[in-house]
């Protein structure tokens, strides 16, 4: 017992000695005013997509795919004085990025980076490490952005609450509070994969955090070991096994931690609903209400065939899940096939997100290059969903 | 919900009865933990065949049927164990004698690991099916099959196109193992309907017989009860491993725990000579080959590795010397392809086709900084890479100089080179790019590879007496 309390002891000051080692060592920049008031950016202007394709950022278009915009125009500031933004926000939809995007006095453009923000806690960001991030600052915005993988849920009609956005400047107490806000709060995934966990971005501080474990482990080996006199490679594996024991309990405690806030934001979200409830609330759900309108018209799973037609490959996909048992193919006649199409009358065509089927549905013919389809229309949503019949194939 | 459970449950005690009938008499409660690991695989793979045999004879079974079968095979299998080793006593018999203190600190790392699972099962079957490949490529076939009432065979896009059969079905994983779809597949069928939650049920037992199977290894090398717990604790609760358990539908861990079983019983084996623990060994292969598409490659690996191990010291010099002329001749020469019955085998520079696995494009390229994010800098594994150099050779100095010795050099050897070939050698070196492919790989290697380090560091550290210290 003796030698696991000593390995906590050497544990904890092997911690407390590399983050206040760490935090002297990136010191702010020397051209900095690290006494700079800090800026706090508390009023925002709602601004959807379509208005900024239509009216641009300051006169700049923003990204078009962007979503759910808010501008913010604070106190103009000098962006080497105050690197450190401090975020939080109410909510971020699963499979979303937050783009944070600035424009500086006299700058012919904006510049955009993406942040990978947790919900509903405070996360630093150190813009300093982004080359752009100078001159005069005199404009911001925020706006939700899919991930490649995915695509917006009707959540994105409302406009992001920004609970807090403040710059600072970068001191060392600024940076220690940092790595305690990034560090001892992660979250256990970040909802994009979970074939790759963590922070995507160098931005966010504290995304270096198995590095400084290690590193933190590493001196509390040594402390631990010189306390005791090890003096043969079999003392310091002695000695080593508890220490990576121990800072691996504190890991699985912090893991277990997020893990059990995500849960509880899963109950909350999902408890006592049975499947088609649980169905209704997933961020694809207008597509899942879409299938469940067309389904009488299809004919017995098995007995026809379905060409699906996304604006993306992930929608490709969530279509095609959910019209399982149907015999569905993720792509549209005539596309990238090494053999000519079979398609027949009597196939189907269920298209999402894609206003030109629609139109060209209502025209009665679809060309995807060089092949075209009769088809008709037999059911369609709004200006971009639907469901085609073939009723004939042919330019 | 509680009918997939209670099918979960039967297959894990048919697969337990099958291993204990399989298992040489009087080493039950040495194995125990092992063998319910190993019980929990080979129930999934008696289901997996009991759902595919019948339709091949033109018979359909139903799953209560299916049920049955297993409680016949269990009770079956019970009786023989029961009659082969004599007593119930001798069954249960567990010849122990801890002290009071190490049985605490036992005790409170198993309550923080059943805490663990607690959280992991929880959020698995609170959500809907999450992951990308889960939805759009794993569970495809078994909620086809289900909704359909019977089995239609998947192929890929073009057969798909020019066949122009609604009987005929395609997905993006048309390729893939079926093993654990059947398995889904009947789950779901004893719940009546598909649901989400019973689909991802396996995930949750399959990371508690990660756990079974770890302690089990450990133990069955003569590590410590505290040692085995505790290195069990830290390689299965990392990050990477723990969210394809709450957010499950991968198949990495599964092929991970079939690699981890079948390199352990492969171990006992090799030190006690028992063909019996052999015969384990192969069927989880078995089943890793029926799980996923590297399972095959991944078992040749395990196999390998037995083999070099039961090579003299010189024999082994002899190939791991001529695997790099091998090799450079390879290179040089550019490599060969013919044919076995119309079926081609191609390996050149460019090039690996080889039935079963298919077609491998080979390039050079470098994803080392995507690597080292993945391993060293993201959350993703804890402090396991950066132990790893030490315990490599803490393990080489610590492990018992017995046949699993060069068994465990060879799979490191082999199992590290496959990843190499695959990360910088091959077109994948783009998902490991954008880091989708190397944390799924390395975690299928990561679990038996850890058992072994996990001894070795054991061995050399706490098992000799001081006078043995180098």
């Amino acid at each position: 017992m003796k030698r696991v309390a000593a390995a906590g002891i050497a544990t904890f000051v092997g911690w407390v000695l590399l983050a206040i080692a760490m935090a002297w060592k990136h010191a702010p920049y020397q051209d900095a005013d690290t006494r700079a008031e800090a800026v706090t950016v508390d009023e925002w202007v709602p601004v959807m997509a379509r208005e900024v394709e239509e009216q641009g950022f300051s006169g700049y278009r923003l990204n078009p795919g962007g979503e759910a915009l808010v501008v913010g125009r604070p106190k103009p500031f000098r962006a080497v004085d105050l690197p450190r933004l401090r975020l939080k926000i109410d909510h971020l939809p699963l499979n979303y990025v937050l783009m944070f995007a600035w424009t500086a006095k006299g700058a012919e453009a904006p510049h955009f980076v993406r942040l990978q923000p947790a919900t509903g806690r405070y996360q630093t960001y150190l813009l300093s490490r982004f080359d752009q991030w100078q001159g005069e600052i005199v404009e911001i915005a925020l706006y939700v952005h899919p991930q490649q993988q995915s695509s917006p849920p009707q959540i994105l009609e409302a406009p992001l609450r920004i609970e807090e956005l403040t710059f600072s400047a970068d001191t060392l107490s600024g940076r220690l509070a940092a790595m305690i806000t990034g560090w001892f709060a992660p979250d256990p995934w970040e909802m994009l994969s979970i074939s790759s966990l963590g922070a995507l971005t160098d931005l966010e501080e504290g995304s270096r955090f198995l590095p400084f474990v290690a590193a933190a482990a590493a001196i509390a080996i040594a402390i631990f070991g010189l306390a005791l006199g090890a003096n043969s490679l079999r003392a310091w594996v002695r000695i080593s096994a508890p220490v990576v024991l121990l800072t691996t309990l504190v890991m699985t405690a912090q893991f277990l931690w997020g893990l059990s806030q995500q849960q509880a934001a899963t109950d909350r979200l999902y408890q006592g609903l049975d499947h088609d409830e649980r169905q209704a609330l997933l961020f694809d759900a207008d597509l899942v209400e879409i299938v469940r309108e067309i389904e009488p018209l299809l004919p017995a799973a098995g007995t026809g065939r379905i060409f699906i037609g996304a604006d993306d490959r992930f929608f490709q996909l969530r279509a095609a899940w959910h019209l399982r048992p149907h015999n569905v193919i993720t792509r549209m006649p005539g596309q990238q096939s090494s053999v000519p199409d079979s398609v027949v009358p009597g196939d189907f065509v269920f298209f999402y997100r894609r206003p030109d089927l629609q139109a060209a549905g209502r025209e009665g013919q679809v060309s995807t290059g060089d092949f075209g389809i009769q088809v008709e229309i037999l059911h369609q949503v709004a200006d971009h969903a639907g469901l085609l019949r073939v009723t004939g194939v042919g330019a | 919900m509680i009918a997939s459970i209670l099918g979960m449950l039967m297959c894990t005690l048919a697969g337990l009865g099958v291993t204990g009938v399989i298992l040489p008499k009087g080493s039950i409660a040495r194995h125990a933990p092992g063998m319910v690991a190993v019980g929990y695989l080979l129930g999934t793979g008696l289901v997996a065949l009991l759902q595919f045999l019948p339709p091949v004879f033109g018979l359909q079974f139903h799953p209560w049927r299916i049920f049955a079968v297993l409680g016949v095979i269990t009770v079956g299998c019970a009786v023989a164990s029961f009659l082969r080793r004599g007593s119930l006593r001798s069954l249960l018999k567990v010849p122990v004698a801890v002290e009071a203190r190490e049985w605490a600190v036992f005790t409170v790392l198993v309550l923080v690991m059943a805490m663990v699972a607690w959280h992991l099962m929880d959020e698995a079957v609170s959500r809907p099916i999450f992951p990308w490949d889960a939805w759009s490529a794993w569970s495809v076939k078994a909620k086809v099959w289900l909704g359909l009432g019977h089995y239609v065979d998947f192929v890929s896009f073009n057969e798909w196109l020019e066949a122009g059969d609604p009987q005929l079905y395609v997905n993006e994983a048309w390729r893939y193992p079926e093993g654990i779809a059947l398995y889904q597949l009947w789950l779901t069928q004893l719940n009546g309907t598909w649901d989400d939650r019973v689909a991802v049920l396996p995930w949750t037992g399959m990371w508690i017989a990660a756990n079974l199977a770890f302690y089990h290894g450990m133990r069955a090398l003569d590590a410590s009860r505290v040692f085995s717990v505790g290195a069990g604790l830290v390689v299965l609760t990392t990050p990477i491993i723990a969210v394809q358990i709450a957010l499950p539908g991968y198949m990495d861990v599964w092929l991970g725990v079939c690699l981890l079983s079948a390199t352990i019983w492969s171990a006992v084996f090799l030190r006690d000579g028992c063909w019996r623990s052999a015969a384990i060994a192969l069927l989880v292969l078995a089943l890793a080959v029926a799980i996923k598409l590297e399972g095959s490659l991944w078992a040749a690996v395990v196999l390998a590795s037995v083999g070099m191990a039961k090579l003299t010291d010189r024999g082994r010099q002899r190939v791991y010397v001529a695997l790099p002329v091998l090799i450079l001749v390879w290179l040089v020469s550019g490599g060969f392809s013919f044919e076995i019955f119309g079926t081609p085998i191609i390996v050149t520079r460019d090039l690996i086709d080889l039935p079963y696995i298919g077609r491998v494009a080979l390039s050079v390229s470098n994803p080392t900084p995507a690597l080292t994010k993945a391993f060293f800098v993201l959350p993703n594994w804890n402090l396991l890479w950066y132990a790893l150099p030490f315990a490599v050779i803490v393990t080489l100095r610590g492990l018992d100089k017995t046949p699993v010795r060069p068994m465990f050099i060879a799979f490191g050897l082999f199992g590290a080179g496959f990843l190499v070939l695959v990360f910088y050698f091959t077109h994948a070196s783009m998902w490991v790019q954008s880091m989708t492919a190397s944390n799924r790989l390395a975690l299928q290697f990561v679990l038996p590879l850890s058992l072994w380090l996990s001894v070795g560091v054991y061995q050399y550290a706490y098992a000799r007496p001081d006078s043995a210290s180098a």
